[in-house]
Parts: structure tokens; C-alpha cells; sequence
């Protein structure tokens, strides 16, 4: 039923695809409002967020629409739904907080499953020099010769591999930071161990992993978190301020760490809970 | 064949990595450094492809040589090492 389904999925991208920006992913978000209706679970998932993230004049119901919307438009994102190149997706990409990153050696942007994907791609749609390790792309527009140049920059994570795949992107990827490179990876995800858990209202924790951790330490460049949201139909990409320099106590700086993270996590899910989608729901997207 | 000690120093590298609680009591170059074995997840497989660049001299150039069948235990470890270090 579970690869029925994901062919499904699949499918529709496929057909919505061929209509041009934004009406494929407005479509998108449809179907997943009308999946979640028919769906009980999924729905019921919505709701539960919703009533834990009360938003002034907003009711349960629509925060919880809205959630599964935006669950729809960004998978259309990952896939690139109807955007033929990087400049079609750097039209609608504005980027905040870019006096932040250094201006020579090596830094690591610190992204979370938060708000739109394929930030990483964004990042190098929008001239960033960024090497970017996201989750695997399946997206005709994305294996095109336009995407190309993007592409090379983008180092996908094999979600589907084993511990030493994620050892040796960790070792490429320290190899390049301490090389000079920018880096943009995820905090968070279902794979690696686990570095601490941010509290999430409503009495979840969403895991953070500890490979870029461990990066931090042992390369000393600057972590920038790193999170985007939608305003309408930009996709806006906000780097923060870097954390503190690594403290020499490892459990100390984790819990530095945390509390910057926490913080973060939380100003974005209190401004943008319908936007959470990767907290509301598991990876496979249920 | 690899050099044997180039194998017993990359075993010694995992052993001590490992450490005594997580050292299979047959351990050997051929035990499994994942789940079946030594139980490593990522972050030790880092550690012990970091111990091996300090030890022998050697940079892992390519994504060929950082794999899950070279990674699978500290004998194929040693295999790629020593196509590394021949003169």
C-alpha cells in the first residue's frame, strides 16, 4: 500500500508538473488538503498541532488546512513543481542575513526541517558558493541540463544507506570546510545519533542530530543557523548570527548549543506553525 | 594481499576506539564495524577514518574508497589504505 501510494504521489507530480508556476503547486496543496480530509490521520495530526499553536484571528481549522496546504506546496517545492531553471526559483527566493556569513574561510549553515525545502538549492540558485547536502531529488526539472549548474553543488545525503555512507559524506564534508567551504546541512532528520532533543509546545521533542556537532569541533568555522519560510510566494532564507565559538567541555557546549537552537525552533514555530510540517508529520510524510 | 600489519594496525585503531565494552570477545580485522560487530553509527566510523589519516599519512580522495564495503570492517579498511600507500 505504502509504494502504491508514494507511485501515487509520484504521478500527480509528474502531471502537475507540466502547468506552469504556481499553479502546479497550488494544485499540489489541494490534493493534500483533500488527502488529509479523506484521510482521518492526517487531519487529526493537523488539528492536534493546530490546538497546541493557537494564532491570533486564526481558528484550529484553518491553521490545520493550512498545515496540510503547505505540506502539499512543499513537497512540490523538493520537486521543483514547474520551475524550468535556477532563475525561475531565485525570483521568488530572497535571502536575509547575509552579513553574517564570513567573508573568507570555511562556514557551516545549519539548516532544519522547517518551513520550505530545498533551501540548499536556493542558496545556489541565489549565487551563494554553497555546498549543499540535502535528502535525495526525484524531479524531472531537477536532472534537466538548466538545473545543472546547481546541481553540481548539491551533495545528496543517502537517506537509504547505511552508517558509513553518512561517515563518509561527514568526512568529505569536514575535508571541505577546513578547505575553506561553505557547507549547508541538516541539524535534523531520521538518521545519525542523537546530539539533543529540542521541546516543541505540545509536549513533543524534535531530534537534533550530532553530526554537525562534531563538524563544529572539529574544524572550528562558524555555524550559522539557517531557516526558511514562505512570505506568500517567496521563499524567504534567514541566516542568524552565528552560535559561540565551540566551549572546550563537549556537554557544555551541547547545551550552549540547545539553547540557541531551542530558541530558534521555537520564535519560527510561534510565528509559522501551519508551516511545521516536518514536525507534524514522520519523514515518510505521514 | 595487504601487508599484515598494515591490517593489525588498523584493527588496533577500531579496538581502541571501540574500547573494551564494545569489542566483540572474538573480535578480529573481519569483524563487522556496523551493527553485526563493533555496533559503530557514523560518528565512530568518522573517528576510526580520521585515526586511519593520522596513522598512516593517508587523504581519502574519492567517495570509491569511503564505502559501505570498504567501511565494513577493519581488514577492507586496510585494503584501500594499502592501495594508498603503495610506491
Amino acid at each position: 500500500m505504502g509504494g502504491a501510494r508514494a507511485s501515487s504521489i509520484r504521478l500527480t507530480l509528474e502531471l502537475l508538473d507540466r502547468l506552469p508556476w504556481p499553479i502546479g503547486e497550488e494544485c499540489c496543496a489541494a490534493v493534500f488538503v483533500a488527502r488529509a480530509l479523506v484521510g482521518p490521520r492526517r487531519l487529526t495530526k493537523a488539528l492536534t498541532w493546530a490546538a497546541h499553536h493557537p494564532q491570533a484571528g486564526r481558528s484550529r481549522w484553518w491553521t490545520a488546512v493550512s498545515t496540510c496546504a503547505y505540506q502539499g506546496r512543499f513537497r512540490a517545492r523538493h520537486a521543483l513543481l514547474g520551475l524550468k531553471s535556477p532563475d525561475e526559483l531565485l525570483e521568488r527566493v530572497r535571502l536575509v542575513g547575509r552579513q553574517h556569513l564570513p567573508t573568507a574561510g570555511g562556514a557551516l549553515l545549519l539548516g532544519f526541517h522547517l518551513g520550505p525545502p530545498a533551501v540548499g538549492a536556493a542558496l545556489c540558485a541565489a549565487g551563494q558558493r554553497v555546498l549543499a547536502i540535502e535528502g535525495p531529488r526525484e524531479s524531472k526539472n531537477w536532472s534537466s541540463d538548466a538545473w545543472q549548474p546547481v546541481r553540481r553543488s548539491v551533495a545528496p545525503i543517502p537517506l537509504a544507506g547505511e552508517s558509513a555512507d553518512l561517515a563518509a559524506t561527514l568526512y568529505f564534508a569536514r575535508k571541505r570546510l577546513l578547505g575553506g567551504a561553505t557547507i549547508y546541512m541538516p541539524a535534523d532528520g531520521g538518521r545519525g545519533r542523537l546530539a539533543f532533543a529540542v521541546p516543541i509546545p505540545g509536549g513533543t521533542e524534535h531530534p537534533i542530530r550530532a553530526g554537525w556537532l562534531t563538524l563544529r569541533r572539529e574544524c572550528r568555522v562558524p555555524v550559522l543557523p539557517t531557516v526558511g519560510h514562505m512570505d506568500g510566494r517567496t521563499q524567504v532564507i534567514t541566516i542568524h548570527p552565528p552560535l559561540p565559538d565551540p566551549d572546550p567541555d563537549p556537554a557544555r557546549d551541547a547545551a550552549v548549543c540547545r539553547e540557541v537552537v531551542t530558541a530558534i525552533v521555537d520564535d519560527f514555530v510561534r510565528r509559522f506553525p501551519e508551516q511545521c510540517c516536518g514536525l507534524v508529520y514522520d519523514e515518510a510524510g505521514r | 594481499m595487504t601487508d599484515d600489519s598494515i591490517i593489525a594496525r588498523v584493527h588496533g585503531l577500531v579496538t581502541r576506539i571501540a574500547g573494551p565494552d564494545r569489542t566483540p570477545d572474538d573480535a578480529g580485522p573481519d569483524t563487522p564495524l556496523g551493527e553485526s560487530g563493533y555496533g559503530f553509527d557514523s560518528l565512530d566510523l568518522l573517528e576510526v577514518i580520521l585515526a586511519c589519516e593520522h596513522e598512516f599519512g593517508v587523504v581519502f580522495e574519492s567517495g570509491d574508497e569511503l564505502t559501505a564495503d570498504t567501511l565494513l570492517s577493519a581488514r577492507r579498511l586496510a585494503d584501500v589504505i594499502a592501495r594508498r600507500t603503495v610506491v
